[in-house]
C-alpha cells in the first residue's frame, strides 16, 4: 500500500473571473519510510499541496490516495477520521495548542487517533524521552524555546504512529542546530514508524535528509537531482511531469 | 468522539479563554445577576412588606369609606366616625374590631438638623394590643399610652434614633420604645402609635380611616362582611386578601415596569457581554481550533467544548452574583437597613436559569461561524 498518492491533481483557488489554479496536474507517490523534500518560493503552492494531501482541501480535479482509502466523495467526517488517524502535522510553527502542556498535546493527537487514554500517555512519555523532554513535560508552549515547541510537535506528530507526516516549512522558524536536531528527529521517527514524510522547505540544509527532492513553482511539480545544490526560486525554470518516481 | 475518556477533557481546556478574558466574563455575568437580583429583591421586599402589615393573621376584614382601600395613597380626609366601631363589634361574627388611623407626618430627631427628619407613614391603632398594629418587632416593645412610638428600623437609620431615644412629631415629644420590621416599602417607612395621639397629631379626633375587624374562629369572614355591609351600606368592606391586594396594586404600580425593563436589559446586557467575550473567546482561540480541525478534531466536539466554556462562565458568573446579592442584603440589613433586599429562591432560580439561557443564545452565533473555520488556517498561523 502505497501511504501517499495524488493522481493528476488541479487546485483552483476563487471564482469568476478571480478564479486561479495553484496546482496544475500534480502527480506524487510516497512509500513508506520514504522522505520527500518539497522544495519550492513563498506562493508557489506547497502549503496547498500539503493541504490537499491531507484531506483538507478538495481538489477541483484528479484523485488522492491516503494510506490506501481515496479521498474522492469521502464525507468531511470521514476525511477527518482518516485524517486523525493516518496523518501527522509537523507546521512552520509548532502550533502546540496553547492552554495544553507538552504532554497533553502529544496525548491529544494519540487520542484523537482512537489510541486509548493509557496507550496515548505510555506512547507519548516514550517520545517525548526519545525527544529529550521528559523533563520538560509538563510545561505550556509558551515555557518552551522554538526548538523544544518544535520538537514536541514532532513527537505529536508520531504519536499515533501515521501513515503519512506532512511538515510544512518545519525549519524555517529555528537557527541551525535546532533545525538539524528537530529534523534528524523527525525523519528517525517517522522511520520508526515506517511512515512516508513529505516536507515542504525553502531550507537548503535538509537536501542531504532526502531521499527525493521535488520542486514546486507556480503549482507545477518538477524533481531536483540528489546532491544538487540547487534552491528553487521564483526564477528556476520547471519542466512538468506527471509522475515523479 | 472517538474512545479516549481525556479527549473531552483535553478539548474543554483547549477551548478555555485567557485567564483574564474568562474572569473578565465571569465577572461581567456576575454583574449583571447582582443588578437584576437587587431590582427584583427590592421589588420583592416592598411587596412583602406590604403584605406583612396588609395580611397580619387577626385583621380579617377592613372597613373604609368607598375610595379608600390601602394604606399607602387615597384621600386621607375621608374618614370614618370612630363611633362606628362600637356598633361593628355587635355585629354576630365579630370577635373584635379596632380603629386605626393612616396619615403622613413628619419625625424628626430632637436637638437635631434638617437631615435627621423624615415624613413616614403614621399608624395610629389602639396600642398596645389592638388590630393593626405592628406585624413583627426587630426590637422593643408596642408603644403604651400617648408618649410612645414603635418606628420601623430603616426610619430609625435614617433618623439616626434609637431604642429609648425621644423624637419630636407635630411639636409632640414622643419616645421610640420599639423597633419594627416588614414596615419599609422603601419610598417611606410606618410608625406606630396610639390612635388617641395620632388623632391630636394630626387633628382628626373622633375619625379612623379603616375598622379592623377580627372575626370569631371557625366562621366564614365573608358572611361577617357580608353582615357589616348590610349594616353599613354606604362603607367599603374588604376580605385581607382584598386589602393586601390593594396595597400590592399601588406599591407595584410604576415599580413593576421599571423593575421589567431594567431587569430585561439587565438580561439583554448580560447576553450580549457573553455572546461578545464567547465571539472573542473564538477569535483568540481560532489558531487553536483551527489546529484541532487539521489534527482531526471534529466540529460537534469542539462546537460542544465552546458552548460547555459560555455556560460554565454563565453559570459561574451567576452564582458569584447571587453570592454577592446574599452578601449584600445581609450587609444592607445590617448597616443600612433603608435599602430592604428580599432573595427568594425563586427569583433566583429563574435569574439564574434566563441568564445561563441567555448567555448560551449569546454565544451560539460565533459558535455557530466555528463552521467557517478554514483548518488550513493552521498553515498560516
Amino acid at each position: 500500500m502505497t501511504p501517499l498518492r495524488l493522481d493528476h491533481v488541479c487546485q483552483d483557488r476563487g471564482s469568476g473571473r478571480r478564479q486561479g489554479r495553484v496546482l496544475h496536474d500534480v502527480s506524487l507517490s510516497i512509500e513508506s519510510g520514504e522522505l520527500v523534500l518539497l522544495e519550492g518560493p513563498s506562493g508557489a503552492g506547497k502549503s496547498t499541496l500539503l493541504g490537499v494531501a491531507a484531506g483538507l482541501l478538495t481538489p477541483s480535479s484528479g484523485e488522492v490516495t491516503l494510506a490506501g482509502l481515496s479521498l474522492r466523495g469521502a464525507t468531511p467526517r470521514a476525511r477527518r477520521d482518516l485524517r486523525a488517524r493516518s496523518v501527522g502535522f509537523v507546521f512552520q510553527r509548532a502550533n502546540l495548542v496553547a492552554n495544553l502542556t507538552a504532554r497533553d498535546n502529544v496525548r491529544l493527537m494519540a487520542e484523537l487517533a482512537g489510541m486509548t487514554a493509557a496507550d496515548g500517555a505510555a506512547r507519548a512519555d516514550a517520545l517525548l524521552e526519545r525527544v529529550g523532554l521528559r523533563g520538560l513535560r509538563h510545561r505550556f508552549p509558551h515555557e518552551l524555546s522554538g526548538g523544544e515547541e518544535q520538537r514536541v510537535a514532532v513527537a505529536r506528530a508520531v504519536v499515533h504512529r501515521p501513515a503519512v507526516v506532512l511538515a510544512d516549512e518545519p525549519t524555517a522558524s529555528l537557527d541551525g542546530i535546532s533545525g538539524r536536531a528537530v529534523t534528524e528527529l523527525l525523519i528517525e521517527l517517522a522511520r520508526a514508524v515506517g511512515s512516508a514524510v513529505l516536507v515542504s522547505t525553502y531550507d537548503p540544509r535538509l537536501g542531504p535528509y532526502a531521499d527525493r527532492r521535488l520542486a514546486i513553482l507556480d503549482g507545477q511539480l518538477g524533481p531536483i537531482p540528489l546532491g544538487s545544490g540547487t534552491t528553487v526560486t521564483g526564477n528556476t525554470p520547471m519542466n512538468p511531469i506527471s509522475d515523479v518516481r | 468522539m472517538r474512545t479516549g475518556s481525556n479527549l473531552p477533557r483535553f478539548l474543554a481546556v483547549a477551548l478555555r479563554s485567557r485567564r483574564l478574558r474568562d474572569w473578565l466574563a465571569i465577572t461581567g455575568v456576575a454583574a449583571c445577576t447582582l443588578l437584576v437580583l437587587v431590582i427584583a429583591s427590592a421589588f420583592r421586599s416592598v411587596t412583602q412588606a406590604v403584605e406583612s402589615y396588609a395580611g397580619q393573621a387577626n385583621a380579617d376584614l377592613w372597613v373604609a369609606m368607598p375610595g379608600t382601600d390601602n394604606m399607602i395613597r387615597g384621600s386621607f380626609a375621608s374618614m370614618l366616625p370612630i363611633e362606628y366601631r362600637d356598633s361593628m363589634t355587635t355585629i354576630p361574627g365579630v370577635a373584635a374590631a379596632d380603629p386605626v388611623l393612616k396619615a403622613f407626618l413628619t419625625v424628626q430627631k430632637l436637638d437635631s438638623d434638617a437631615a435627621h427628619r423624615a415624613t413616614l407613614l403614621s399608624v395610629g391603632y389602639r396600642a398596645p394590643g389592638g388590630l393593626g398594629g405592628p406585624p413583627e418587632f426587630a426590637a422593643g416593645r408596642a408603644p403604651r399610652g400617648r408618649h410612645e412610638i414603635a418606628l420601623d428600623r430603616a426610619a430609625a437609620f435614617r433618623l439616626a434614633v434609637h431604642l429609648g431615644d425621644t423624637v419630636g412629631i407635630a411639636g409632640h415629644k414622643v419616645q421610640v420604645v420599639g423597633l419594627t420590621r416588614g414596615t419599609n416599602i422603601l419610598a417611606t417607612q410606618f410608625f406606630f402609635a396610639d390612635i388617641a395621639a395620632s388623632s391630636i397629631a394630626t387633628d382628626t379626633r373622633g375619625k379612623a380611616s379603616f375598622i379592623v375587624l377580627k372575626v370569631q374562629t371557625g366562621l366564614d369572614p365573608a358572611i361577617v362582611a357580608a353582615a357589616v355591609e348590610a349594616r353599613f351600606p354606604d362603607l367599603m368592606v374588604m376580605s385581607r386578601r382584598d386589602f393586601v391586594n390593594s396595597n400590592r396594586r399601588e406599591v407595584t404600580t410604576g415599580f413593576v415596569p421599571m423593575i421589567a425593563l431594567m431587569g430585561g436589559l439587565g438580561m439583554a446586557a448580560a447576553a450580549v457581554l457573553v455572546g461578545l467575550l464567547v465571539n472573542g473567546a473564538v477569535e483568540d482561540r481560532r489558531d487553536d481550533i483551527a489546529i484541532l480541525f487539521a489534527l482531526g478534531a471534529g466540529l460537534a466536539p469542539v462546537t460542544r467544548g465552546m458552548l460547555r466554556g459560555a455556560l460554565r462562565q454563565a453559570a459561574l458568573g451567576s452564582v458569584i452574583g447571587v453570592l454577592l446579592a446574599v452578601i449584600l442584603a445581609i450587609g444592607l440589613d445590617q448597616w443600612m437597613p433603608i435599602i430592604p433586599l428580599r432573595l427568594t429562591g425563586l427569583d433566583v432560580a429563574i435569574v439564574v436559569g434566563i441568564f445561563v439561557l441567555a448567555s448560551g443564545v449569546g454565544a451560539t452565533a460565533p459558535i455557530l461561524a466555528l463552521q467557517n473555520l478554514d483548518p488550513m488556517e493552521a498553515f498560516r498561523s
